[in-house]
């Protein structure tokens, strides 16, 4: 399996945090949060594109609404394989991170 | 809501549509839009638009790497198809391969021959603005000191006028200051003299020294760079002093780089003052000896034609007066020197060039025509890949696009190999015809794009047949095995065959005509005895020169040196041409100067008349022979005793006003089969002679060339010995015809081998498509012969339409080559016959053996399958 890349891990992160309410737009606030970037809506779709295609989240549509130009809200939410994924980037953090005392920082 | 907000801008919309993913592009859409909706509420609608539109840049990385990704998906996934069908049939793409390769690399070759002679000259900058002065239609090429500074002096509409002289094999020493012993001493090949604005008119590149004043004084020289480095080594040459002939000294002014591409020849060049110190000004400015050329360089507007009139015009009444015929000029542009005939200088040969640009393209496409040939044959074979990847949902587009990539990557593929293997040939091509070219031409950005763009191109129109009729399959036709209709195509990949057979058959007449030709003229019977005789130029060896008479007689004391004579030049080249009158006609005869024993070195018999002989003395200067054409065209009934009338009796060979002929000689062949024998005359003048032919015996050559030499050494220590024998150089004369015969004859090989390879993918490749068809017959009693006829029937037909088409464009070509020569053999259609046997046994060869594999397998093999 590949290894996911930093903005596909948060993107991840987000959709299984936000729960039942992952679409555009909160994604986009909670990368946002995370990162103290401005991300652009836009910007997002590139990474959860590739997402959607190599099978790490679903996604469902809910009701059509007018202030979306009688659009439904397109929900995403983590698949097994997006577990998968998610708990090895974790095991690699965790590993590569290991010893490494946030009290080092301060020098 | 009371106002609803306008919606997103269009335009912006679509874009955004266009570059985010299709399978997200739903909630993407939404998303954006509800955004938009929030933003515009918030901070207004222009805000938000603005935001609008900043997304499209925020979508492009995600765009561009998605489609990179995907497009490299679809690119492995052809790649691997490319490459497994290619395995599957290894012969066959390896046969296609290399007939292209091959095909190419010939063609680069060629190529670079003829750019190379193209590219004689053109370095000039004033290349469109200089030209020769010449006799009219090009009788003279040489002129006379007199007339370059006449015209420069009388005719305001040239601008300059340089006159250039040129002599061979000047000796050269070279003292070094620090250590004078250790001398240097070369032999200039190429010395020539030149009026200072010869660099006005021509471009040199200097390496050092100033071309404005480099030969304004005498004795100043102009060195080339490879020349410089042979006498000098790693020494500074300019401001040197060379001793030139053991005569003069001369300063070294100035080097040039070596000349390339150039007519003009030299190795030195020395100021034209310098002639003037030597033979004295006065025969500088005469009409004495017309033995050097004269350029001029004409304004940007010029009338060449009215110059030449005035050029003419100014000579008229001089020439008339020395002469007393009217004798016109015209200029010849230096763009068309190269190829022209000359005396001194290179000379490129137009017919070769063309030659060779016709068996270029023949062979580019004879190779192409192959190529195209097996890529249509094998793309028929993989319908059924085609049908299985419309059915899964490829668009035609895409297939189309999958079929011509591929075929576009084999040709540049081919084309890359033929680099290769053009760059590994180039040595021998070199070796064929005498050049030494380098591969650096295809390396300049233009010319490799248009080879690299010819080679796109052939790939395209490969292509194209299977791409666009192999996409147009119904999938559903092609899966149930449904035969696609081919005929067409077949026909059409016949006729290719049989026009390439053509080419080939073309090719094969005239290597056969060329051969032919060449050995008549080898071994033709010259009139004269041709070996084995060494003749020695000693025109500029002033140690023998002074003494000819004592060298001549101190060869003969030895054994193996059975005579020599003493001539001014050796047979095959004439140097000196005289007007004579006889009963008050007047005309011009090529004048051999001889001694009495060259009739019975040469072993030329004399018909009429007699020898000149050494017990009459009144015989030297007074008397000469003529040769059978000289008296047939003087219409002559007893030529001895007539006497021949001139003036002319400075510069002539004959210093008296009365000749009286006292024998006549059997013609013999003084120059090349290329010309008729001319009327010549032979006198006895031992002042004019500069060339010791001596008769050896076949017993020990080397032992006797020693004895030659040793003699030589003893007469003149400087100057090295050199000496030639008559019948290689006259074997030398067909040296350009034999090149031509050697290299068509390399260039047939290759057309037939690339045809051949062709022909054999074909024949497989009909084979195998037949093979249940020659199974099912042979299970109902055909026998192995009669399935071989059956296949090589259809060949043989198209071969034999190819000799047809050959015949008569063959004919037509070697026809009009033989007219080059007075004397030629017969084409005969014997050569016509051979040809057609040799490229109808080829073809059979090539045939028979793919139909023995298939007539003689087991036909249990090929129909189990059903």
């Amino acid at each position: 399996m590949k290894l996911l890349s930093r903005i596909e891990e948060i993107i991840l992160l987000a959709i299984w945090r936000l729960g039942d309410d992952a679409y555009g737009m909160t994604i986009r606030k909670a990368v946002i949060e995370a990162t103290g970037k401005n991300w652009l809506l836009g910007a997002i779709y590139g990474p959860l594109g590739r997402l959607l295609k190599n099978g790490y989240v679903a996604c469902e549509k809910g009701q059509p609404l007018p202030e979306r130009g009688g659009r439904a809200k397109v929900y995403y939410r983590l698949t097994r394989e997006g577990k998968d994924a998610l708990w090895q980037i974790h095991r690699v953090n965790n590993f590569i991170w290991k010893g490494i005392n946030p009290s080092q920082f301060e020098s | 809501m009371k106002n609803i907000p306008s919606p997103p801008p269009k335009v912006a919309q679509a874009i955004l549509k266009r570059l985010i993913d299709r399978d997200i592009r739903y909630g993407a859409m939404g998303d954006l839009e509800e955004q938009y909706y929030a933003m515009s509420r918030e901070l207004g609608p222009f805000k938000a638009c603005l935001h609008y539109w900043l997304q499209i840049p925020a979508t492009l990385p995600g765009f561009i790497k998605n489609a990179f990704t995907w497009s490299l998906i679809m690119f492995t996934s052809h790649a691997k198809v490319f490459i497994r069908s290619l395995k599957k049939h290894k012969g066959f793409s390896f046969i296609n391969f290399i007939g292209l390769t091959i095909g190419i690399s010939i063609f680069m070759l060629i190529m670079l021959y003829v750019q190379h002679e193209m590219g004689f000259d053109k370095s000039h900058k004033n290349l469109p603005r200089i030209y020769r002065i010449q006799g009219q239609g090009g009788r003279q090429l040489t002129t006379a000191p007199a007339v370059g500074k006449w015209i420069s002096e009388q005719i305001p509409d040239v601008e300059k006028t340089v006159r250039f002289k040129q002599r061979n094999d000047y000796l050269a020493k070279y003292r070094p200051e620090i250590s004078p012993e250790q001398e240097h001493v070369t032999v200039i090949p190429d010395f020539a003299w030149a009026d200072p604005t010869v660099f006005e008119i021509f471009t040199f590149s200097f390496i050092s020294g100033d071309p404005s004043t480099a030969l304004s004084d005498p004795y100043s020289l102009v060195l080339t760079k490879s020349y410089a480095e042979r006498l000098f080594g790693k020494e500074y040459p300019v401001g040197k002093s060379i001793l030139i002939n053991n005569q003069h000294n001369y300063r070294v002014t100035a080097v040039i780089d070596d000349l390339r591409q150039n007519h003009l020849k030299f190795d030195s060049l020395a100021s034209f003052e310098t002639l003037g110190k030597i033979i004295g000004r006065r025969e500088l400015d005469s009409f004495n000896s017309w033995n050097l050329t004269t350029f001029v360089l004409l304004p940007e507007n010029h009338d060449a034609a009215a110059v030449g009139a005035k050029v003419t015009n100014l000579f008229r009444a001089k020439l008339k007066e020395l002469w007393k015929v009217d004798f016109s000029f015209e200029l010849f542009p230096l763009e068309k020197i190269y190829f022209t005939p000359k005396i001194f200088g290179h000379s490129g040969n137009l017919q070769l060039v063309y030659v060779f640009i016709a068996i270029g393209v023949f062979i580019l496409l004879i190779a192409s025509v192959n190529f195209i040939n097996l890529s249509t044959a094998r793309a028929s074979l993989r319908a059924k890949e085609v049908g299985i990847k419309k059915v899964i949902g490829s668009s035609r587009k895409s297939l189309i696009a999958q079929f011509l990539l591929e075929s576009i990557f084999f040709s540049v593929l081919a084309f890359l190999a033929a680099l290769g293997l053009a760059a590994a040939f180039l040595p021998e091509f070199n070796r064929l015809i005498l050049r030494n070219l380098s591969m650096g031409y295809f390396f300049s950005p233009l010319i490799f794009f248009i080879f690299l763009a010819g080679a796109v191109l052939l790939g395209a129109v490969s292509g194209f047949y299977p791409a666009f009729y192999l996409s147009a399959f119904q999938p559903v036709a092609v899966l149930k095995g449904e035969k696609q209709k081919g005929a067409r195509s077949q026909v059409f990949r016949k006729f290719l065959i049989s026009f390439q057979f053509a080419i080939s058959i073309i090719l094969i007449i005239g290597t056969l005509t060329v051969l032919k030709q060449t050995h008549y003229v080898k071994n033709k019977d010259l009139g004269f005895r041709k070996d084995p005789i060494i003749y020695m130029e000693i025109a500029r060896n002033r140690g023998i020169r002074t003494r000819k008479q004592e060298f001549k007689e101190r060869l003969l004391q030895h054994s193996h040196i059975q005579n020599v004579t003493l001539s001014q030049g050796r047979p095959g080249l004439v140097y000196n041409w005289e007007g004579f009158e006889l009963q008050g006609k007047r005309s011009g005869y090529a004048i051999f100067t001889v001694d009495p024993d060259y009739f019975d070195v040469y072993n030329l018999e004399i018909i009429e008349g007699r020898n000149f002989s050494r017990k009459t003395a009144a015989d030297q200067y007074r008397t000469c022979l003529l040769n059978e054409a000289a008296v047939k065209k003087l219409g002559l009934e007893s030529p001895v005793g007539t006497v021949f009338h001139h003036d002319n009796l400075g510069g002539s060979a004959f210093p008296v006003k009365e000749v009286e002929v006292i024998g006549v000689v059997k013609d013999f062949h003084y120059q090349s089969l290329h010309h008729d024998i001319q009327p010549m005359m032979f006198g006895w003048n031992n002042g004019w002679t500069w060339m010791v032919s001596a008769q050896i015996s076949p017993q020990d050559i080397p032992g006797t060339i020693d004895y030659i030499g040793n003699v030589w050494n003893e007469f003149s220590p400087d100057y090295p010995f050199t000496y030639e024998f008559i019948d290689e150089m006259f074997a030398s004369q067909y040296h350009s015809e034999e090149r031509l015969g050697k290299s068509i004859g390399y260039f047939a090989i290759l057309g037939i081998l690339i045809a051949c390879l062709g022909l054999f993918g074909l024949v497989s490749f009909m084979a195998e498509q037949r093979t249940k068809e020659i199974g099912i017959r042979k299970v109902l009693g055909a026998s192995v012969s009669g399935i071989i006829i059956m296949l090589s029937k259809e060949f043989s037909r198209w071969v034999l339409l190819a000799n047809i088409t050959a015949w008569p464009i063959a004919y037509f070509a070697m026809h009009k080559w033989l007219q080059s020569f007075a004397y030629r053999t017969n084409i005969g259609i014997g050569t016509f016959l051979l040809s057609a046997l040799l490229a109808f046994a080829i073809a059979m060869f090539t045939v028979s053996y793919q139909a023995l594999r298939a007539a003689t397998a087991n036909p249990v093999d090929s129909l189990r399958y059903e």
